[in-house]
């Protein structure tokens, strides 16, 4: 029998046998995440059978559900694919942002904040799913209290407190913590406007001769990570970076990765930022802010994983 | 022969119909030749007004309809205009005849609410259908401030402002206030909307301003309208914001 649960020791490790039942079901969680030209470390990568196309298109390989936390920001993220086959894209702000409550269409233009033809979602962590099969589908957190993953440092197979608390939550199916103070307001947008391509749809939205484009994973990543850098910007104190992106040697040796590592080591780096480690984008090489080196996707294959290079 | 006026021979100060007795049921009323009535607002619309109501439902519509415009013409003298769009779904001839209806019945005065009128306002803020957005009661009396009147001082503003707000607060499930947005000047709606899951306050609707005086004159022009609040609220619920910017938008436009 496929099970939707995950040991909190999965992140990087071999992944295990496709599922294949028709029930949303999570993938092996890699530790990095290819997208966009860069890399992202996520929180959820599930696989959503009744949503995704059958028919083969770009849209395969494709997850169905991504969500991750932005480095930038320290938003979470999330990629969600809909009914008709096109995806969403959400970003979540904490209590005390700016906008924080707002509906979508009372956030005034002036302020700038679109995504793709603009946003048509806003609200609260959706908990209407917890503890079901469907929980795939609801617009939340993985995890309420977003735990920090330092992909600085290895981690110790013997801390077992540290791996409780990074993974607490894992389980999809486990029952969200539902605390006022830590609900966060998600804003989000969809795909599916004329000239946009639902691949699972029989009318295809048509914008005058133009052929629908499918809005594939990419795009809607570079819209959900813009919507967060928008969002961001309208807070008064733009905290810095919380993980340091990788040096324009996106493949560094694991010699410089020490040396690295030890430059960028607690007390070292008296500048560093308080919330490093929350969330990982992995910005393109050439990054004026480099200052780490990248850790590579041991499952991507020619790209250079950590095996291969040792 | 004219009809005397009301206050020759009533209590102006009582809602109009305070002399009517309630049947030992309290279904029904009876007026002062024992003659017994369907309801208050049968009473007043047939006995009073000479109409005949189709049906129950279609009398308090038009009592609704009555209760909204004649609070418009209390608080702000509404015009042709602004009632055809508020109240008449954009009928302006429904409105004139309206308006035409309530000068020959002396419930009007040139365009002000008589004694009679202010008696019916309040008559109709109290009997109100329980399934509607209320118009809360006394709205059409609290004090206000007109944005364009100068000889009233900051102080005196903010004094009338306040007391609009906490009537607000108390009275009504969404209202406007003055906050930032983000960093600017601004006017939301913010209000109750159930949810999961908890039914948090939300922001509806916002606007920005270039400074505070703009804000203030703006927060004075939907202070003389805080009968519609509700009915705005839900015109966004239904709808959308910016259904709502269209629609004061449409109002500014309308002469008052």
């Amino acid at each position: 029998m496929p099970s939707n649960r995950r040991t909190s020791s999965s992140r990087g490790r071999k992944p295990a046998l496709p599922n294949r039942s028709s029930e949303p079901h999570e993938l092996p969680l890699p530790r990095t995440f290819p997208i966009a030209g860069t890399e992202i470390v996520p929180q959820q990568v599930w696989r959503i059978p009744d949503r995704h196309p059958r028919l083969p298109g770009p849209w395969k390989g494709e997850p169905d559900r991504l969500a991750w936390i932005d480095a930038a920001t320290g938003y979470s993220c999330l990629i969600l694919r809909q009914r008709s086959g096109a995806l969403s894209g959400y970003v979540s702000v904490p209590v005390g942002h700016p906008l924080w409550g707002y509906e979508h269409d009372a956030v005034p233009p002036s302020l700038g904040i679109s995504a793709h033809r603009g946003l048509n979602y806003s609200q609260y962590c959706d908990d209407s799913l917890a503890g079901t099969p469907g929980a795939a589908l609801r617009i939340c957190h993985t995890q309420h209290e977003a735990a920090a993953v330092d992909l600085m440092r290895e981690r110790d197979p013997l801390d077992k407190f540290t791996d409780w608390v990074a993974h607490a939550g894992r389980d999809p199916l486990a029952e969200p913590e539902l605390e006022p103070a830590k609900m966060a307001w998600w804003f989000g947008f969809s795909t599916d406007f004329p000239g946009d391509l639902e691949p699972l749809e029989q009318q295809v939205n048509h914008m005058g001769a133009e052929a629908p484009v499918y809005r594939d994973l990419s795009y809607v990543f570079t819209e959900v990570v813009g919507l967060a850098g928008q969002l961001h910007a309208l807070t008064k104190a733009n905290e810095p970076l919380a993980v340091a992106p990788p040096p324009p040697e996106s493949l560094a040796s694991p010699q410089a990765r020490k040396r690295q590592k030890r430059d960028t080591a607690p007390g070292v780096d008296a500048g560093a930022p308080v919330r490093a480690g929350r969330g990982q984008n992995r910005q393109p090489p050439g990054n004026i802010f480099s200052a780490a080196p990248p850790r590579q996707n041991p499952l991507l294959p020619g790209k250079g994983g950590a095996d291969e290079q040792a | 022969m004219s009809r005397p006026n009301y206050d020759y021979w009533r209590e102006p100060s009582l809602p109009w119909g305070y002399w009517l007795q309630h049947e030992p049921h309290y279904r029904e009323v009876r007026d002062e030749e024992g003659r017994v009535w369907p309801s208050l607002h049968d009473y007043f619309y047939t006995h009073r007004l000479g109409l005949e109501p189709f049906n129950p439902s279609f009398l308090e519509h038009s009592m609704r309809r009555m209760l909204a415009a004649f609070c418009a013409i209390e608080r702000r003298g509404a015009g042709i205009e602004e009632l055809a769009i508020e109240v008449f779904d954009g009928k302006r001839d429904v409105a004139r005849h309206f308006l035409m209806q309530c000068e020959s019945e002396r419930l009007t005065d040139r365009g002000m609410l008589t004694v009679e009128g202010r008696a019916v306002l309040h008559m109709l803020e109290l009997t109100q259908a329980p399934d509607m957005p209320a118009i809360p009661v006394g709205v059409a009396d609290m004090p206000r401030v007109h944005p364009d009147d100068t000889s009233i001082g900051p102080e005196e503003r903010e004094r009338v402002f306040g007391a609009q707000e906490a009537f607000a607060r108390d009275n009504l499930r969404f209202r406007f206030i003055r906050e930032k947005v983000v960093s600017s000047p601004g006017i939301k709606l913010v209000g109750l909307a159930l949810g999961r899951p908890m039914p948090f306050t939300r922001v509806i609707w916002s606007m920005e301003f270039a400074n505070d005086a703009a804000r203030d004159r703006m927060f004075a022009w939907l202070t003389l309208r805080l009968d519609r609040w509700a009915d705005w609220a839900e015109l966004v619920l239904k709808s959308s914001a910016q259904t709502l910017t269209e629609r004061l938008l449409q109002l500014m436009l309308a002469p008052e």
